[in-house]
């Protein structure tokens, strides 16, 4: 049996306490990267979406300079993010114990781990959040672009810009709920952060939270 | 007057107005107080049966303004340029049309730009305080210190009008001449224009000139004849003598029964605003309440022994 | 339209007339002046060499009234003609010497019209030009044969404010002009002028009222007023011919030149040299120890014009317009009494501030406005009144005395006498290039009496070879070929295009847009082309005529797209009685084509 949810660079150490490699450096720099830019993006975009934030333009030194780095943002997010994408669809792929995971929803939120089904390396919910991630990044560099006039204003006619605004603002909106997600989790369940920081979780935190990953790590498989 | 048919030229001289902060009603991404004093509103009339698309309006929008517009190539079409530009605030644009009841040909041409709606949809899409204002007279202009070039007033207009500028990165569009109005004088198009196609003066008085207008272009023979005053935005501070005033489409795509786009209204929509910062406030909101009531989710001790068994201790 | 005119009764009326409806703002000046070549200031003749004396000259110039009564107004001729020789000569003209008639050119030919000139420089007769304003490389007809007559000439003086094509006739822009620079020999002399909006002057318009108007502008540069650049080359060919001596000199040595600085005529100066002045006292006639007018002060009127010598005046027709009371051109005076669209107070109009010529034909034989809405002169039993100044004797009685004063017979025609070469009634011919015979004759092609140049019949291109009428017009957005030069204008119609209706662009496959190559015999362009609803195909005779429309105000020089005009292709013709070239019916070929190369 393939290990599916296992990406390369996994590994299983035994110890006091075992420790486990979750993300290379590289998949690290790629998420941080990425990361910075969804903040900026967030901040850039926020100014632009409400009068009540435009003083968030002071920040990028004014309201012309905001708006002219925007998409140059958007552009490395989009090229970061692809990198991220290549890295971890596979392990991202619906499963079976995902159906589960969501049913059993309250417990999630409720933190009774026990009542969960063993998930590999990304339970149901950072699935959510990956393919979501994907649609959503996808939707707003398009209409980014048909937005971004000072290179492409040509393309398009004038009804299809207005549309463009209205997608680009609410995937905006949408995307910003879903890092809020993201970001929560990450805080929530202790030791995730350290996963992308260090790279490293300890062998609990499979335990507590990925188990079928661990098993997998601890049986030899590999992706 | 020397021929019963020929009305007097509209009234020339102007009251000074002085515009100033103190006269806006309203102002893009902000609130104003109520102006301290309600000036007469005002109108440009075109009255595009009088109109030879002789371009002196354009010639006369680029001087008053210091601008040029590129030279660029013969495209199919007396329009030049072929779109407005942020250089070019009024463009004539030519349509060669067969009436379909009398089989003639006529050639409308017809004076765009800015029809400084009484509703402007390019100053509710604005997200930069200040950019765009309008003033009690009805004028909509520009505040190009304040623009932060996003074009979105461009999308916000019903009639596709505002141009950004590639060299300055700010939006450009007809200013009514509001300086030359602030000192009394007319804009410089009606001044330049030769068959006063193009008048100016307070708003009742461009509608009794224009109610003259129709009532000529009936007599002969012209029973769509009308005014364009759209009341979708409101009404507008240029208007449009049309001959067929029933099918303003056929005047190079001028929209009939315009209004803001409702895609745009949605888009600037307070609903969607609210619930855009609402949603994402809800989140946060729902985090600090889910980590106060639940407590973090820490790794246990069993957790710890429950790896080493699976994974080993390191230890022989 | 003049003959219609007068049958419907519409000459010296209000809200009539037959103004000639002009090309330029000024041109109506120029003829006025006499710049054509058989002209003499005020539509006075230069005289043909067989004029051999003033008294040869004057006797076919009477113009005694051929009916009792009649005003005949050009029998005051030699008056006219005597102060227009003491304007230019002074007093080196006298009645010793018939007031230098002698000094005045005759003409061999009927007129040095620009098509004679320009086929006198082909065949090498003529070896200098001095173009003043004009672009011929653009504006005259059949342009292969004008930059080959260019190319002979040893030298070219060009005065103009702007780089014309003629002034660059030499260089070579591509297929825009494709000469071969080091074949040609001619020596290109630019003076810059100055443009009309940096010039002090008079233009008059078609309803020939000479509007005084300021500069607005200094010039640019080294561009000079034209006065000056005329009146530097009069001092030094003067100066030379002193030193050097030359074949009959007299008539530009001996020219009065009173300005205050010679190089320098000031325009106020010589509009006085125009109105007129006295050469002597004018006594009072009736007690002759006073004066009324002193020697040296501007005649009131031409009324004052004498043919004993003691009168000059440059135009007679434009006397009256800066007399004693000032510069009456400069009035803005714009009062309008009973809207009659005169504007007696605002400028000055020839002849003495009449604004509708022959307005004494408003009222009837009893002299009573025909029309009492439209009141323009009536007769108050003593004299004729009213709102402009009556173009007749005010005392002249209603039913003796005909409206048309410059006829000896005081009556309107419907004919010539002898001036038109095709006359006496106009009649109708096909241009040289036509879509059809000549329905009316057949066997005719063009007008009988036009001239045609040896070697240009032969450049005629027939229907079967060329199967499309052309024809040339002119847009709003440009004048002529100065506007290109204006960025603005350069942006309102940037590219040389071709109008044809959707029928031809239909049989010959061509795209709205797109690129077309039209040809005549005599040349090839390359055009943009317009698609237009506007134009149609026309039924002549039973055929199908189609017309391909030719703007033409663009060139290789200035702001706009290089570009081609119609002369490229038009004939080397003109009218039979005034020598306009055929600029206006011609005949060519068009196919669609994929453009030139950026």
């Amino acid at each position: 049996m393939t290990a599916y949810d296992v990406e390369p660079g996994d590994s299983v150490h035994p110890g006091d306490p075992v420790t486990v490699d979750r993300y290379t450096t590289g998949a690290r720099a790629n998420h941080w990267i990425t990361a910075t830019c969804l903040v900026l993006l967030a901040l850039t975009g926020l100014a632009l979406f409400s009068p009540w934030l435009y003083f968030i333009t002071a920040m990028f030194g004014g309201g012309q300079t905001t708006r002219a780095i925007h998409p140059w943002i958007g552009v490395v997010l989009f090229f970061s993010f692809a990198g991220l994408f290549i890295r971890f669809w596979r392990a991202n792929l619906w499963k079976a114990e995902d159906g589960t995971w969501l049913a059993r929803l309250r417990d999630v939120i409720g933190g009774h781990e026990e009542r969960l089904p063993e998930v590999g390396k990304y339970n149901a919910g950072q699935k959510a959040v990956f393919w979501l991630m994907s649609i959503l990044i996808i939707v707003l560099i398009s209409s980014g672009l048909v937005m971004w006039d000072q290179y492409f204003y040509g393309y398009t006619n004038i009804e299809q810009k207005r549309i463009a605004v209205l997608v680009h603002s609410a995937a905006a909106v949408i995307i910003i709920c879903v890092w809020i997600v993201h970001v929560y989790a990450a805080i929530w369940v202790r030791g995730t952060i350290g996963a992308m920081t260090r790279g490293q979780v300890t062998g609990g935190w499979a335990w507590r939270h990925h188990r079928k990953w661990l098993r997998e790590l601890v049986g030899g498989k590999t992706s | 007057m020397a021929f019963e048919f020929e009305l007097p030229n509209p009234n020339t001289q102007n009251p000074k107005v002085d515009l100033s902060e103190a006269d806006l009603v309203r102002r893009s991404a902000s609130s104003v107080p109520a102006p301290t004093r309600q000036l007469t509103p005002v109108a440009k009339l075109i009255d595009v049966s009088k109109c030879i698309g002789c371009k002196a309006c354009q010639s006369a929008c680029l001087e008053w303004n210091d601008k040029r517009a590129d030279v660029g190539v013969f495209a199919g079409s007396y329009d030049n340029p072929a779109d407005l530009t942020p250089n070019m605030f009024t463009l004539m644009r030519f349509t060669e049309w067969v009436n379909p009841e009398t089989k003639n040909l006529e050639w409308l041409i017809r004076k765009d730009g800015c029809m400084h709606c009484e509703d402007p949809g390019c100053l509710k899409a604005c997200p930069a305080p200040g950019a765009i204002v309008q003033y009690s007279n009805g004028i909509v202009d520009f505040v190009h210190e304040n623009c932060i070039g996003c074009g979105y007033c461009v999308r916000g207009c019903p009639f596709n009008i505002p141009r950004i500028s590639q060299v300055d990165n700010k939006a450009y569009k007809c200013t009514l001449c509001s300086d030359r109005i602030a000192v009394g004088q007319g804009p410089a198009c009606a001044k330049a224009c030769p068959t006063h196609a193009i008048t100016f003066g307070t708003k009742e008085e461009m509608n009794k000139h224009a109610a003259e207008r129709i009532k000529d272009l009936k007599s002969r023979g012209y029973q769509n004849a009308g005014l364009y005053d759209p009341p979708g935005v409101s009404g507008t501070h240029v208007m449009y003598v049309l001959h067929h005033a029933d099918k303003p489409e056929i005047y190079a795509n001028l929209p009939n029964n315009p209004r803001i786009s409702p895609i745009v209204e949605l888009w600037k929509g307070t609903a969607t605003k609210y619930l855009g910062l609402a949603a994402m406030g809800l989140m946060v909101a729902i985090g600090f309440v889910h980590h106060l009531v639940e407590g973090p989710n820490t790794v246990k001790r069993e957790d710890e022994e429950a790896a080493k068994r699976l994974a080993g201790s390191g230890r022989p | 339209m003049a003959m219609l005119q007068l049958i419907l009764g519409n000459i010296g009326v209000r809200g009539g007339g037959m103004n000639a409806l002009r090309g330029h703002s000024n041109i109506q000046g120029l003829t006025d002046l006499g710049l054509m070549s058989n002209l003499i200031p005020g539509y006075l003749t230069i005289p043909t060499e067989k004029e051999t004396t003033l008294d040869a000259y004057m006797s076919t110039r009477g113009f005694k009234p051929l009916r009792p009564n009649q005003m005949s107004y050009w029998q005051n001729y030699k008056k006219f003609m005597v102060s227009f020789l003491k304007s230019m000569w002074g007093d080196n003209a006298t009645a010793d010497n018939s007031f230098a008639y002698d000094y005045l050119p005759k003409l061999d030919v009927p007129g040095y019209d620009v098509l004679r000139a320009f086929e006198l420089m082909f065949q090498g007769k003529m070896n200098g030009y001095v173009c003043q304003g004009f672009n011929p490389l653009l504006s005259f007809p059949n342009r292969k044969k004008l930059t080959t007559a260019l190319s002979k000439l040893k030298f070219l003086v060009v005065m103009d404010p702007l780089q014309t094509e003629t002034a660059r006739f030499w260089q070579n822009h591509g297929e825009y002009n494709n000469v071969d620079t080091a074949s040609i020999q001619t020596e290109v002399i630019e003076l810059p002028t100055t443009c009309f909006a940096e010039d002090e002057g008079s233009l008059t318009n078609s309803g020939r009222w000479l509007q005084w108007h300021w500069a607005g502008a200094t010039p640019p540069g080294e561009a000079q007023h034209d006065t000056w650049i005329m009146a530097q080359l009069f001092l030094r060919l003067k100066a030379l011919y002193q030193k050097e001596g030359g074949a009959y000199s007299d008539p530009l040595t001996q020219l009065v030149w009173p300005y205050k600085d010679p190089g320098a005529p000031k325009p106020d100066e010589i509009a006085k040299e125009i109105n007129g002045y006295v050469l002597a006292d004018v006594p009072d006639p009736n007690d002759t120890t006073k004066t009324i007018l002193q020697k040296g002060k501007q005649v009131v009127s031409f009324a004052a014009l004498r043919d004993d010598g003691t009168t000059a005046c440059g135009c007679w027709i434009y006397s009256g317009c800066f007399n004693e009371a000032g510069n009456n051109m400069a009035r803005r005076d714009n009062k309008d009494p009973d809207d009659t669209g005169a504007f007696p107070t605002w400028s000055w109009s020839w002849p003495v501030n009449r604004r509708i010529l022959y307005n004494r034909a408003s009222a009837d034989m009893t002299g009573q406005p025909w029309d009492p809405t439209r009141k323009l002169l009536w007769w108050d039993g003593a004299k004729w009144t009213g709102y402009d100044v009556p173009d007749i004797a005010p005392t002249a009685k209603p039913d003796v005395v005909g409206p048309f004063i410059m006829n000896p017979e005081g009556t309107g025609r419907l004919f010539t006498r002898a001036l038109m070469r095709d006359g006496p009634f106009p009649a109708h011919y096909e241009p040289f290039e036509s879509p059809i015979a000549n329905p009316l004759a057949p066997k005719v092609r063009g007008n009988p009496v036009a001239r045609v140049f040896k070697g240009d019949m032969e450049q005629f291109g027939d229907a079967k070879e060329f199967p499309y009428a052309a024809t040339s017009y002119r847009l709003t957005e440009h004048f002529h070929f100065w506007t290109k030069h204006a960025q603005i204008n350069a942006s309102l119609q940037p590219e040389f295009f071709v109008e044809i209706s959707e029928q031809l662009a239909a049989e010959k496959s061509i795209k709205n847009g797109g690129w077309v190559r039209v040809w005549s015999k005599r040349g090839s362009v390359k055009a943009k082309v317009y698609v237009t609803k506007r134009i149609l195909p026309l039924t002549c005779d039973g055929k199908t005529v189609h017309i391909v429309g030719i703007p033409l105000h663009w060139g290789f020089m200035g702001a706009t797209k290089k570009g081609f005009g119609p002369n490229s292709l038009t004939p080397y013709v003109g009218d039979a009685n005034i020598e306009t070239p055929e600029y206006k019916a011609f005949l060519v070929d068009i196919e669609p084509i994929t453009g030139p190369v950026a």
